[in-house]
């Protein structure tokens, strides 16, 4: 290896190793603790705690309780992150889609593998989609939440992809534009349970914050947390299922962009000038 | 008290199990086996997340890193080439 | 026999921050763009494992941060306050989780443009070809 690269990997090995061994000697507090932080302690205490109204969360889960109501905004912009990587790849990306080439219908058996799979990933994909709804629905009960079931949910695309061809998801209608339909509703979704306090508070003369969940000391409105005798949490439900369906038509779409042929882009590239041809 | 003990050797066999995988994955010039490699390493820590009391992000990591980052993979792999050259 | 469990702490830690320096030695050393996306996503994994290693409790019993019962007393709030996990460093995770996820999906795409432009995917060969071009 020549000089420069032997320098820069002690650089880099060294710091990492101080790094370690810092930690491994109790630097930044002994890892791991036995005590519980002021912070954690604040927020396990309140997240179910029918005595004191004015700071409880309505759900007996604390991870989604603190990603969605005790600290809303960071989730709120981190959708926002994700949005704007689904537009980027859009916007790279950017062809009209291939006109289906005109074949006979009984050709459409010849694709993908054997009609055996063809079945069997007909019923696991139902079986997936019953699955991943409900880890989105029960969010605010136990382990689960809007993420886990989004990307649970993106798995049945790539198992139609790989075991019938691409044609299988056009057919059922399932393209950009669809799926840009069913995402964009999903952050339409979570737009409005976010701005929904407000209105209700301007519309009754009461104070309001955006994206309150329940009762706070001056601002009287609040989301129901108990219907019809289930636990539901306030708005955590509907957070959740709107970024059930934002995250998993993100990946639909990003799969459903991957998964066209090299000709058409081939076809693009040949009538625009690049630097190296 | 042998409790505590048995929870910790598990943890600690299922970080070394990831240290290997990750030295394989990068050491591998075929890629699809470093993919694979990869995707042993993601089930390794899911299981030490799971023994670390956080369940949200077991369920996380399950469909993540052992779904979706291996597919995208490949389809990667398959529009371009396979071998590392070198 | 808090010698063993000390140990036993430090090695986990250690077998983590190893994992850490092996996948940076793999994003900047290969030149392979593949291999860098592959690494990329193991390095943010180990961060993620170390983070939800600050967040642990070293007792026994321990619990995840989950309450079980739908009215609990003083008493259950109590015994979950002594034996619970912290749930702040999960919740980040979570967050860190998702837009490390929203990088890589960019990339990818990107890495597939970068093939279609130059037709390999080694960015000496790539360095190459753009210090022709410019000539």
């Amino acid at each position: 290896m020549s000089t420069k690269t032997a320098i820069s990997l002690i650089v880099i090995i060294g710091s990492l190793a101080a790094i370690s061994y810092a930690i491994a000697a109790q630097a930044t507090g002994i890892i791991p603790q036995t005590d519980l932080r002021n912070l954690a302690a604040y927020y396990l205490q309140n997240t179910l705690n029918a005595g004191n109204k004015y700071v409880w969360a309505a759900s007996p889960e604390a991870v989604t309780a603190i990603v969605w109501d005790y600290r809303g905004f960071d989730t709120l912009f981190e959708t926002s992150v994700f949005f704007l990587a689904i537009i980027a790849c859009i916007a790279a990306f950017e062809v009209e889609m291939p006109a289906r080439s005109k074949r006979e219908d009984n050709k459409q058996t010849d694709l993908g593998l054997s009609i055996i799979v063809k079945v069997v990933t007909k019923i696991i994909g139902l079986i997936i989609v019953v699955v991943s709804a409900s880890i989105a629905l029960h969010g605010q009960l136990t382990p689960g939440g809007g993420f886990q079931g989004g990307a649970a949910l993106a798995v049945l695309p790539i198992l139609f992809i790989m075991a019938m061809s691409r044609f299988a998801l056009e057919d059922r209608k399932v393209n950009k534009t669809s799926m840009l339909i069913l995402r964009s509703l999903g952050l339409l979704g979570i737009a409005t349970t976010v701005v929904l306090p407000l209105i209700v508070g301007l519309l009754t003369h009461n104070g309001a914050y955006i994206m309150q969940n329940q009762i706070k000391p001056d601002a009287p409105v609040s989301l129901p947390s108990y219907i019809a005798d289930r636990m539901m949490g306030g708005n955590l439900w509907m957070l959740n299922l709107s970024e059930f369906l934002a995250v998993g038509a993100g990946f639909t779409l990003t799969f459903v962009l991957l998964s066209l042929p090299e000709s058409v882009f081939k076809k693009i590239l040949e009538n625009e000038k690049y630097a190296t041809h | 008290m042998y409790e505590t003990i048995f929870i910790d050797v598990f943890l600690a066999v299922m970080s070394t199990v990831a240290l290997i995988f990750t030295y394989l994955t990068i050491i591998q010039k075929d890629l699809v086996k470093a993919i694979i490699y990869s995707s042993v390493e993601s089930a390794a820590y899911l299981l030490v997340f799971y023994l670390l009391m956080g369940p949200d992000l077991a369920l996380a990591y399950v469909a993540i890193g052992i779904g979706i980052y291996p597919a995208v993979a490949f389809f990667l792999v398959k529009k371009t080439e396979r071998y590392e050259s070198e | 026999m808090p010698l063993i469990e000390t140990f036993l702490a430090t090695y986990i830690i250690l077998t983590t921050i190893a994992t850490l320096i092996i996948s940076l030695y793999g994003i900047l050393y290969k030149p392979h763009l593949i291999k860098k996306i592959i690494a990329l996503t193991i390095f943010g994994d180990a961060g993620n494992i170390f983070a939800t290693i600050v967040g642990f409790r070293y007792i026994y019993p321990v619990v995840p941060p989950i309450l079980t019962t739908e009215n609990p007393t003083n008493n259950d709030i109590s015994m979950f306050l002594r034996t619970a996990v912290d749930p702040v460093p999960q919740a980040l995770v979570l967050t860190a989780i998702v837009i490390g996820m929203a990088v890589v999906l960019f990339m990818v795409f990107l890495a597939l443009q970068d093939y279609r432009i130059y037709h390999t995917l080694d960015t000496r060969k790539i360095a190459e070809q753009r210090k022709r071009s410019e000539e």
